[in-house]
């Protein structure tokens, strides 16, 4: 059996600091759902304690520059380095060689980590790498990236760069080039893409749940989730591998309930579909799951991976689903549009409209599976976990040394 | 203000950043405008906030990023993405890059991207006469004097402070000013010695120290000194500038004996940027004593006006401001570090600051010595061309050069009779010795056909003897008087006015042309194109004096291979240059038509400039290896008077038309910059052995 691939996982402090550090419970989750040996690094003490606290081994990483001096002959020899690395670069359309507007001033005058870097071994194979932000990070934290990024490059170690800032500044060489990107949402995704950083096929984006590890501030829906994900899907029989369409049931909305659930059999990518009912409401003397069990027994026959849930709550369901259906706006459709979540309304006769990309009014049950597939198509419901991200990732590149 | 100067309807940009920057150009632009110039102030962003500076000095000013267009925008980014993605992956790849982190590069190149098309789309909206930035190494300068290349603006800079780290540092101050101003020689010196170009550097002196200072030692100003800082009228003053630097401890039982022996009072002066930590320690210790003051804010030069005795602790340029305001200075160098001043022996030399006090009570009781005094007034000298308020006029007088080089054109030179000779060769005479001009016309006499030329002469020396000598020649010969002190290219276009024959070859007296010289000079003008040729000049050592005009880094023009063998493999090439230097030939009505030469630039420079005029006219320049000539002595040497106006007008008149191509004529001979420091190196060896074997024999060495 093959040895369990080692993953290293930076986090420079600046990016900790961002997250609070949550972003090393996404290292123990990697752990966790991969199986794999994960070590963090990092730069800051603080983080360091706060990675072993997580249960993740890490190393404390910093770098001194020998020389501080500005004026030293060891900045002379640099500064002429500089020049010739640089030499015959011109910015186009200009003409100019931009060695002269970089390197005489801004580098002379500071080259703070000249002689720092020494090159040394990863013990890895493959690299998780925070995107950072240039206008937050520290010196020891970029140092930390350019030192690990020129060591995985020399070794040939595979780097995922994680978006923790969120993406869109207009500075975009220090978005470091790696061999596959997980950002937080479509719209970094599209950035890269615009920006020429990354092909779309290099890029994931990382479900809501795992996204949040890397955020700013915290949110009481996916710490609860997170603490009982693995338990919701083994209840629900929800595979990772699968979408999951939640669908809230309401007594009222027989008729588009119906009608969505046979829609849904259309569905050409298969999905696990789950209801939630609410064990509190009783029509015709019966609870509403076994309601649901009487109306639409016929299109469950149609459906291959459906279930119904009362035990787990609205917001845990919405935190697991893809998309989410309901008949009525409320706490799911709001929830969904705080986290991204694509949200269908479903309700006859009802105004047919687009608030934003994400949510959607529909009067038509029949239209529900082209709703769907158009955020399919959009690329709004590619959320994946990182550990199926670096499985990927590591198996491409496999394939690639095979080839 | 020289009277003649009159800016009237002439636009000058001025890049502020820094308050510093203001002390320097302020005044400069004050000046301007008092000619009649409009300024426009601009400014660019960055973390250091320069806008403040132009607000806080109450100027209308435009931010490089008010010419934003959409349009521009997109380029950038488009720039900026093909710039950026071939460098990061050179930044992966290098050790050296890796210096600075990745983040505060791509800050940087992204600011230098926009703001080269910022400032290109600005120059093009306001069409400034010239352009004015402290410094040209920073990347707005260099943004600035590219653009200014590329339209053709002249860029001034300045090169203000006392130097005192490696030379080597100073590099990349010259590229592309059309005049750097510095204080003195010493300064040109120091950065001609780190690469820069001398040429174009000016002495024009220091624009901010004098104008105030005799009002500072006026003895009212100096009493208000006093007055404000509480200082009792019977005691002298040591003045304490505390360079930047954690002062752990201070020995304040000294500074009251140095108080109470010297009967002084003795103020710190801390560095503007000394942070409340850094003088904790010392103004608690200093706290309880009567005459020791501790201040920060408080103007530097009025102190030192105010003071009997300057002690400088760490390196500072206040120094020699202290020296200038004629006030002796003790130095006290930081741990490890070298004295700046005491090695000039300009000032006393104290190894440890408790060591300074010893030093002021001598200096109290007794004064500098006789030989100290000269000695700082020889070093203010070289450090100061002129110690004067007048920099200001100056740098107002040189601005208006240029803007009149950029406005000038030479007309149409008026022909003489039609060409009845093959060739006319030019000779204006200056006061050169009979010996030197002898030799230029026996040399003629000797090894050119007769038939083929007229020789005119230009007597400019105003001197009767050598008029007599000059009408006592014989044959075809024409003697022509120009003003005494006019300039050599003022001669020859007098006397090319006059020439007789199809081809003008002009000389100098001790030029002495080689057999075949005027023939090989005729034969390669009779080719299409060629607008003036010339041959290789050697010196008497049999070096190389010159083949063609070279432009390096700065764009300026030297002779290239100078100083190496005639017989280099480069120099038996017929070749093209963009410039030729003199001894050179060129068709008469070309050079009637182009306007002859320069008459501007005052014995030298006009070769170089009609080499570029032709190029502007569609003509070469073609070296000929068998038009050579021997250089015997120099004749119409520059006039130091002449020479600053000279260079202004040059360079002004031929911004952007002076891109280097040094490389590419190595590259032709199929050398690099390092081969040819072999080349010298080998020159240099061969010579030297040459001089030992000549002194082993008892030759002299001439």
């Amino acid at each position: 059996m093959a040895p369990a691939p080692r993953v290293l996982f930076a986090v420079p402090d600046a990016d900790a600091d961002y997250s609070t550090g949550k972003i090393w419970r996404l290292a123990a989750r990697l752990r966790d759902l991969a199986g794999w040996t994960v070590t963090g690094i990092t730069n800051e003490k603080k983080w360091a304690t706060s990675a072993e606290e997580a249960g993740i081994p890490v190393r404390l990483k910093t770098f001194q520059a020998p020389h501080q001096a500005l004026y030293g002959p060891e900045v002379h020899g640099a500064v002429d380095e500089a020049l010739r690395a640089m030499g015959d670069l011109v910015i186009p359309g200009a003409g100019v060689h931009l060695w002269k507007l970089t390197v005489p001033d801004d580098f002379r005058g500071q080259m703070p980590l000249l002689g720092a870097l020494h090159e040394e071994p990863l013990q890895a194979d493959l690299l998780v790498l925070p995107l950072g932000s240039v206008y937050s990070s520290s010196l020891q934290g970029s140092a930390l990236q350019t030192w690990l990024l020129a060591a995985a490059r020399r070794q040939g170690i595979p780097v995922l760069g994680l978006e923790t800032f969120p993406l869109g500044n207009k500075l975009a060489l220090a978005t470091w080039p790696c061999d596959h990107y997980a950002v937080r949402s479509p719209a970094s995704r599209d950035f890269l893409v615009r920006h020429g950083l990354a092909r779309p096929e290099e890029i994931s984006v990382l479900r809501y749940e795992e996204s949040y590890l890397v955020r700013a501030g915290l949110d009481d829906y996916a710490e609860a989730f997170l603490k009982s994900e693995q338990a919701i899907r083994s209840t629900l029989s929800a595979p990772p591998e699968r979408k999951v369409i939640a669908l809230f049931h309401s007594v009222a909305f027989t008729w588009e309930m119906r009608r969505t659930l046979a829609a849904l059999s259309r569905l050409a990518e298969p999905v696990t579909i789950v209801i939630h009912v609410d064990a509190r409401v009783f029509r015709r003397g019966l609870p509403e799951r076994d309601l649901v069990m009487r109306a639409y027994a016929r299109e469950f026959k149609n459906l291959d991976r459906v279930t119904m849930t009362e035990a787990v709550g609205r917001g845990l369901l919405l935190m697991l689903s893809d998309v989410a259906l309901a008949a009525t706006s409320g706490e799911v459709t709001e929830q969904a549009a705080l986290r991204g979540k694509p949200a269908l309304v479903c309700q006859s006769m009802c105004e047919e409209r687009w608030e934003g990309p994400r949510l959607r009014w529909e009067p038509d049950p029949d239209a529900v599976p082209g709703v769907i597939e158009r955020w399919s198509r959009e690329g709004l419901l590619d959320g994946r976990r990182l550990d199926q991200v670096c499985t990927a990732l590591l198996a491409a590149r496999k394939e690639a040394v095979h080839a | 203000m020289p009277e003649q100067v009159d800016l009237s309807g002439r636009r000058i940009l001025c890049f502020l950043a820094l308050p510093h920057h203001n002390r320097i150009l302020l005044p400069v632009m004050e000046g301007l405008q008092r000619a009649g110039a409009e300024v426009l102030y601009t400014t660019a962003e960055a973390e250091s906030m320069f806008e403040i500076t132009l607000l806080e000095a109450g100027l209308d000013f435009r931010s490089c990023r008010d010419y934003w267009t959409p349009e521009l925008a997109g380029e950038a980014e488009r720039a900026y993405r093909a710039v950026g993605a071939e460098w990061r992956e050179r930044f992966l790849g290098s050790p050296t890059l890796q210096a600075l982190p990745m983040g505060i590069w791509d800050k940087n190149i992204r600011s230098a991207v926009e703001e080269t098309f910022l400032y290109r789309r600005l120059l093009e909206v306001e069409r400034p006469d010239a352009i004015f930035a402290l410094h040209e190494l920073n990347r707005w300068g260099k943004t600035l004097g590219y653009w200014s290349h590329h339209f053709g603006i002249p860029f001034v800079t300045f090169q203000e402070g006392h130097y005192y780290v490696e030379t080597f540092h100073f590099r990349f101050h010259t590229e592309y000013s059309t005049a750097c101003v510095v204080w003195g020689d010493e300064t040109r010196n120091l950065l001609r010695d780190a690469g820069n170009a001398p040429d174009k550097m000016f002495s024009l002196g220091n624009v901010d120290l004098f104008p105030g200072m005799s009002a500072r030692l006026a003895p009212s100003a100096v009493e208000a000194t006093r007055k404000a800082l509480g200082l009792p009228e019977d005691r002298s003053v040591v003045l304490y500038c505390m360079g930047m630097a954690n002062y752990e401890r201070l020995d304040a039982g000294l500074l009251e004996r140095l108080a109470r022996e010297g009967n002084a009072e003795v103020i710190l002066k801390w560095h503007p940027r000394s942070g409340p930590d850094q003088r904790k320690a010392v103004e608690e210790a200093l706290a309880p004593l009567e005459h020791v003051h501790s201040v920060q804010d408080f103007d530097t030069y009025a102190l030192i006006a105010a003071a009997d005795v300057c002690v400088m602790v760490g390196r500072s340029s206040t120094g020699v401001e202290a020296l200038a305001y004629g006030k002796p200075v003790v130095e006290v160098p930081f741990p490890g570090s070298e004295p700046l001043l005491a090695r000039t022996g300009t000032s006393e030399l104290a190894s440890r600051l408790d060591d300074s006090v010893g030093i002021c009570l001598r200096l109290l009781a007794e004064g500098p010595s006789p030989e100290r005094r000269e000695r700082v007034e020889a070093y203010l000298d070289n450090l100061y061309t002129h110690r004067d308020a007048g920099t200001v006029d100056r740098v107002v007088a040189m601005t208006a050069r240029m803007l009149e080089a950029r406005r000038t054109r030479p007309g149409p030179l008026p022909a003489g009779e039609d060409p009845s000779f093959e060739a006319s060769v030019i000779l204006p005479v200056d006061g050169c010795s009979q010996e030197v001009l002898l030799a230029t016309l026996l040399g003629l006499a000797e090894h050119q056909p007769g038939e083929h030329y007229e020789l005119v002469l230009v007597d400019a020396s105003g001197d009767p003897e050598r008029a007599a000598l000059l009408a006592s020649l014989e044959g075809d010969v024409q003697v022509v008087q120009a003003e005494p002190g006019s300039s050599y290219g003022t001669c020859c276009n007098l006397g090319a006015s006059r020439a007789r024959g199809r081809v003008l070859a002009f000389l100098k007296p001790g030029h002495v042309p080689d057999p075949g010289w005027l023939e090989a000079l005729l034969e390669a003008l009779a080719e299409p194109g060629v607008g003036a040729a010339a041959g290789p000049t050697r010196g008497p050592n049999g070096l190389i004096w010159s083949l063609g005009v070279a432009f390096e880094a700065n764009h300026t023009p030297f002779p290239l291979y100078q100083m190496l063998p005639v017989d280099l493999p480069a120099a038996r090439r017929r070749r093209s240059f963009r410039s030729l230097y003199l001894p050179l030939a060129t068709p008469r009505d070309l050079f009637l038509r182009v306007g002859g030469f320069d008459p501007h630039l005052a014995g030298r420079l006009e070769d170089v400039a009609y080499g570029l005029r032709l190029q502007q006219e569609g003509f070469g320049s073609l070296y000929v290896p068998e038009a050579g000539a021997l250089r015997a002595a120099p004749s119409w040497e520059p006039r130091p008077e002449h020479e600053e106006a000279t260079r202004a007008w040059f360079y002004a008149s031929w911004i952007g038309s002076l891109a280097p191509d040094e490389s590419a004529h190595l590259a032709e001979d199929g050398l690099d910059s390092r081969a040819l420091s072999t080349l010298y190196r080998d020159t240099a060896r061969e010579l030297a052995n040459r001089v030992s074997s000549q002194v082993a024999a008892g030759v002299g060495t001439g």
